[in-house]
């Protein structure tokens, strides 16, 4: 899942998307209010975590841009300004949620997580398609009861490809939202890790739970079961 | 918040003004009162008096040793006439007003003459025989109860005069050395009159004016409510104006278009002082949500990198190397010191809790050591710096808090001066001024003329976003305590591009 993280303070910009990127998030950051609008623009974001004491653009006006231009992505303010008017007059402009520094982790990923589910209309962190669950918060996921062993790449891609069940996914949309940027496009690593988590469903009974849609991308079903793809 | 009763203005000048209005229409009644009174008694003593002379006039000592008074046989006519036509009064005398009452004595005391409406000679008593010529006045109650006056006199009485063809009756019983300046020939005549008429005329003065001064205070007090209310209308209007200004809409103003003009000082006064403190709400808002930044911010760096340092990493990646997490710990943790002590340097200058001890300073060395701790920074963006000016100028400063001064001039015109631009610091001791001056200018594409208003604001910045750590916005804070500890004068000014800051040492 990707996130925009837009901050002027160098320590704490590494800090936390090293934190997502450890929580399974990837991340892109941006140092100022126009490099954020320009990337919140151009890429798809789950969600933006945005300061609003940033250099050039405030927060305030990246927000207002971001929404008049109709992004639709899930905007958390993170910032030290603690005044109810700053947080009434985030809250308005656009934002989905506001977090004041300095914050506790915990509560910040949490809040990360909030927003995610909200971007993919999800009630809870727990996503149940028929035999296959998947538990967001903890990034494990069973088929019928029994755990599947998935790297944290992998986990990604079957936790975006479920996030979208029953809509095709483009291997563009999964460059963007599970890698930061650091694979090509025309290189196999997302085909190799889909047929991966195809093998793992696989050696769990769930047999071409992932379709291949030539020239479009993949889909999962909103419901998977081990009767309908099981073995034969 | 309404006043109390008796402290509101309307009250009290109604009441003012009502007492005054009473006190004064008091004063003249009584006054009016008493000048009738005067005016009437005098006038009535004179008319005892003259009735008094004009008695003496008619009474004579006959030559057959009996008293001729003619004044006495028409009271006696006139008596006897309303007699027989009217009943007695109450006493058993005739009514008659115009009476008058008499009673001559000789200096025995015994009665010579009485009036015949006076049945009890004894209410005209003497208190005292008046002396020859003497007149003395007194008062009594008549017969039938009136209040009367009197007036006394002792006066020698005459023989009767003879016509010049009349000679001495044979059976004369008068001496023929009758001297009416002997002692034993003087009468003492006393006339009443009753006063009544004078005492009624003044009673209903009287009571005329205390009625027209109770209508008149009454009315007062009814028309000065009226007048009160409707001049202080203004200040209720102001009063309920000012009632709805709050912290909340300090931008509100007091308008004076229908102020009077004895409060347009007090508007215009008030809404200076609104000026002020809507000012100092946005010093003191900008100051909070400046002093959160400035230490939210590293708290979150330092409470997240711990955080997060303790979070699992994935197994195929490394997690942190703890010396990278020490060192920006240790980082984060000298910025905030550093915070903390600019901060409590500010408060001790500004609370005056820093003595200054004064000594002979040269400005100019003062000058080139502060620039020589800022060369590498000059080095690193190109920039020249120069010094003009007398070598020689030696002020009585103290050394510490001038070069706090400079070092925080110098390093802001170095930091925020446009790059490959020259600094020009200028030294100089105007002639006969008493005073020295260092001034420091920088070429700026940055500050404008509503920044300068904010210099010396703790926590202010140019850059809203506060993005360099390496500054808190608090030097220039620390130069205005500094100076005002020196009693030196700081000022600053934009000419054509350059920002000029001039420190006046006295």
């Amino acid at each position: 899942m990707k996130i925009l993280y837009v901050e002027d303070s160098a320590s704490l910009r590494d800090t936390v998307s090293r934190g997502l990127r450890k929580a399974g998030f990837t991340v892109d950051v941006a140092t100022d209010g126009e490099t954020g609008l320009d990337l919140a623009l151009a890429g798809e974001y789950a969600v933006v975590v945005l300061d609003v004491m940033l250099p050039g653009l405030d927060g305030f006006e990246v927000l207002r841009e971001l929404r008049k231009a109709g992004s639709k992505c899930q905007i958390l303010m993170l910032t030290a300004r603690v005044e109810i008017a700053d947080r009434v007059r985030g809250l308005e402009t656009g934002a989905d949620d506001y977090l004041v520094k300095p914050f506790a982790w915990e509560e910040f990923l949490a809040r990360v997580r909030t927003l995610v589910r909200r971007r993919f209309r999800q009630p809870s962190d727990l996503l149940e398609m028929g035999d296959l669950r998947i538990d967001l918060r903890a990034h494990r996921a069973w088929v019928d009861g029994s755990e599947l062993d998935l790297r944290p790449r992998e986990f990604g891609i079957l936790q975006y490809l479920a996030l979208r069940g029953g809509e095709i996914v483009t291997r563009t949309e999964i460059l963007e939202e599970v890698y930061d940027h650091s694979v090509d496009l025309k290189s196999n690593a997302i085909d190799a890790a889909v047929c991966n988590v195809r093998r793992i469903l696989s050696e769990s009974g769930l047999n071409d739970a992932i379709k291949t849609i030539p020239r479009r991308g993949y889909l999962i079903e909103k419901k998977i079961s081990r009767k309908q793809h099981g073995a034969s | 918040m309404a006043l109390p009763e008796s402290n509101s203005i309307r009250r009290r000048l109604q009441i003012s003004v009502t007492l005054t209005v009473a006190t004064l229409f008091t004063l003249g009644s009584a006054g009016v009162y008493g000048y009738v009174r005067n005016q009437e008694e005098s006038e009535f003593r004179e008319a005892l008096s003259q009735r008094l002379e004009i008695l003496i006039s008619e009474t004579e000592l006959e030559y057959n040793g009996e008293i001729d008074a003619s004044f006495h046989d028409r009271a006696t006519d006139q008596f006897e006439a309303i007699s027989e036509s009217r009943p007695p009064n109450r006493q058993g005398a005739p009514e008659h007003p115009d009476a008058v009452y008499y009673v001559l004595r000789n200096h025995h005391g015994e009665t010579l003459l009485k009036s015949p409406w006076l049945e009890d000679e004894s209410r005209l008593a003497f208190q005292r025989a008046p002396t020859r010529g003497a007149v003395e006045f007194g008062s009594t109650t008549l017969g039938d109860g009136r209040h009367a006056r009197t007036v006394s006199t002792t006066f020698p009485l005459p023989l009767e005069k003879l016509d010049p063809d009349e000679t001495v009756p044979e059976n004369a019983s008068v001496p023929p050395d009758y001297d009416a300046d002997r002692p034993e020939n003087q009468v003492h005549l006393i006339v009443a009159e009753s006063d009544e008429g004078m005492r009624h005329m003044l009673t209903v003065l009287g009571m005329s004016l205390f009625a027209v001064g109770i209508l008149i205070t009454v009315a007062t007090t009814l028309l000065i409510a009226l007048l009160v209310k409707r001049a202080c209308l203004p200040i209720g209007v102001l009063g309920s104006d000012c009632a709805k200004i709050g912290s909340e809409n300090l931008n509100a103003r007091l308008v004076g278009d229908r102020t009077p003009e004895e409060l347009l000082p007090l508007v215009a006064q008030f809404n200076a002082l609104l000026d002020r403190l809507e000012q100092a709400f946005e010093r003191e808002r900008r100051f909070s949500v400046d002093i959160a930044h400035e230490l939210r911010t590293p708290i979150a760096e330092l409470r997240s990198l711990a955080e997060v340092a303790l979070q699992p990493s994935p197994e195929e990646e490394a997690g942190e190397d703890p010396g990278d997490v020490y060192r920006e710990t240790a980082l984060i943790g000298e910025r905030i010191h550093r915070l903390i002590d600019t901060l409590s340097n500010l408060y001790r200058s500004e609370s005056s809790a820093v003595s200054v001890r004064n000594e002979e300073v040269n400005l100019r060395n003062l000058l080139e050591e502060s620039v020589a701790t800022h060369r590498t920074t000059f080095g690193s963006t190109h920039r020249e710096i120069e010094i003009e000016g007398e070598d020689a100028i030696v002020i009585q400063t103290d050394p510490a808090l001038a070069r706090g001064i400079l070092d925080n001039l110098v390093g802001n015109a170095v930091t925020h001066s446009v790059p490959s631009t020259k600094l020009i610091c200028r030294i100089a001791r105007p002639e006969g001024a008493g005073t020295a001056f260092v001034e420091i200018g920088n070429e700026t594409d940055r500050l404008t003329g509503e920044d300068l208003r904010h210099l010396g604001e703790p926590f202010w910045q140019k850059d809203t976003a506060r993005s360099d750590p390496g500054h808190f916005g608090l030097g220039l804070s620390s130069v205005m305590a500094y100076v005002k500890l020196l009693k030196a004068e700081i000022q600053y000014r934009l000419e054509k591009g350059r920002f000029l800051a001039t420190v006046t040492f006295p």
